[in-house]
């Protein structure tokens, strides 16, 4: 049996080379060392009524491809998600 | 080129046609104090980088200066200055297209910076995402529009050569309008540039804040690096919003990238 009480992350990468999505867990707390002084980009569930439902998670995972395709742009052509309109 | 929602075009003294320095046409003159401004608030080291920009300069300064001699893009540039600075050119701010108001007698001897006449086109100034109809983010530009100018107003008058070009990117000039710099100045609240008298950025401005960087213990270099900095946070701030939305989301990511740009530049 695996040890899953140390709490991990996840960090998603476009690896080029495979044309894939990878992710990887981290130890929450090497990332915290590292993300001290990085820019936090925060979702308080709160602002979404405290609920991760479908809509949520479509969302969700939308903007952190937006997010990766910033600084990835070979990953923009797949990009076909639709924003959703009026979007909060 | 195209700046802070603003065109600007680069015209030689002599065809502007200004009138007289004791008694010159005031849009005239205040669309090209308007464009001195804004070349002195500028990062002269961001533009430096832009080489189609410094070779719009550069072509028209070898046009119309006889003895200019070509150098580097640093050279290029701190030559524009000083022609705009000794009154031989000047650097037009242009109302742009989509807002109406007062348009300058266009000249015949105008030269785009940019040679990009579609704002839409302009650099940095698109996101590669769809421009999709966003209620909540109107809902909160609103209701943060009085916070904004406030804080924004504050930040310029505080030190203007350094949140100008920064507020011009956000698009907060062309929105809120520039608190008047000079001394006393009693803020009455918005004075879009479009129907105001624009501001003057006197000679002593440069080195007061010069004197303000080294005091915080900033370069200007380092001063570049948090604007391009602040730059990305907020483009990831806008990648994040249009599939999130606006709304609260929106508000805290920009003034979390404001705050890092502040700490950054040691405020």
């Amino acid at each position: 049996m695996p040890d899953n009480t140390e709490k991990r992350c996840v960090v998603v990468m476009w690896s080029e080379e495979n044309q894939s999505l990878v992710s990887y867990t981290l130890d929450v707390e090497k990332v915290l060392a590292v993300t001290e002084r990085l820019f936090p980009l925060e979702l308080p569930l709160a602002d979404y009524g405290n609920t991760i439902d479908d809509e949520f998670a479509r969302r969700f995972g939308s903007a952190t491809l937006n997010l990766l395709a910033i600084t990835n742009p070979e990953l923009k052509p797949y990009l076909k998600v639709s924003q959703p309109p009026g979007a909060q | 080129m195209h700046y802070g929602g603003y065109r600007y075009t680069m015209e030689l003294a002599s065809g502007y046609r200004m009138g007289s320095p004791f008694d010159p046409d005031p849009q005239k003159k205040a669309a090209a104090d308007a464009g001195r401004a804004m070349l002195d608030a500028v990062y002269p080291d961001v533009w430096e980088r832009n080489a189609e920009r410094v070779k719009r300069v550069e072509d028209f300064l070898v046009a119309s200066f006889p003895y200019y001699r070509k150098g580097n893009a640093h050279h290029t540039l701190d030559a524009l200055r000083r022609a705009v600075r000794n009154g031989d050119m000047y650097v037009v701010e242009r109302e742009p297209e989509y807002r109406g108001g007062f348009a300058a007698a266009h000249s015949r001897q105008e030269s785009s910076f940019w040679g990009v006449d579609d704002y839409g086109e302009a650099p940095l100034e698109k996101e590669p995402w769809p421009d999709v109809p966003d209620t909540s983010t109107a809902d909160w530009d609103i209701w943060h529009d009085a916070n904004n100018q406030a804080m924004m107003h504050a930040a310029v008058r505080a030190a203007p050569a350094l949140f100008l070009p920064m507020c011009a990117k956000a698009g907060w000039i062309s929105r809120y309008g520039v608190p008047d710099l000079s001394e006393g100045f009693a803020e009455t609240g918005s004075t879009p540039l479009g129907d105001a008298q624009p501001f003057e950025m006197g000679e002593h401005m440069p080195s007061q804040s010069a004197t303000d960087m080294a005091a915080r213990g900033v370069s200007e270099g380092d001063e570049a690096e948090c604007y391009l900095q602040y730059e990305r946070d907020m483009a990831e701030c806008r990648a994040y919003q249009s599939a999130m939305g606006g709304g609260r989301f929106m508000e805290l990511c920009s003034q979390r990238a404001f705050m890092a740009y502040q700490q950054c530049r040691g405020y």
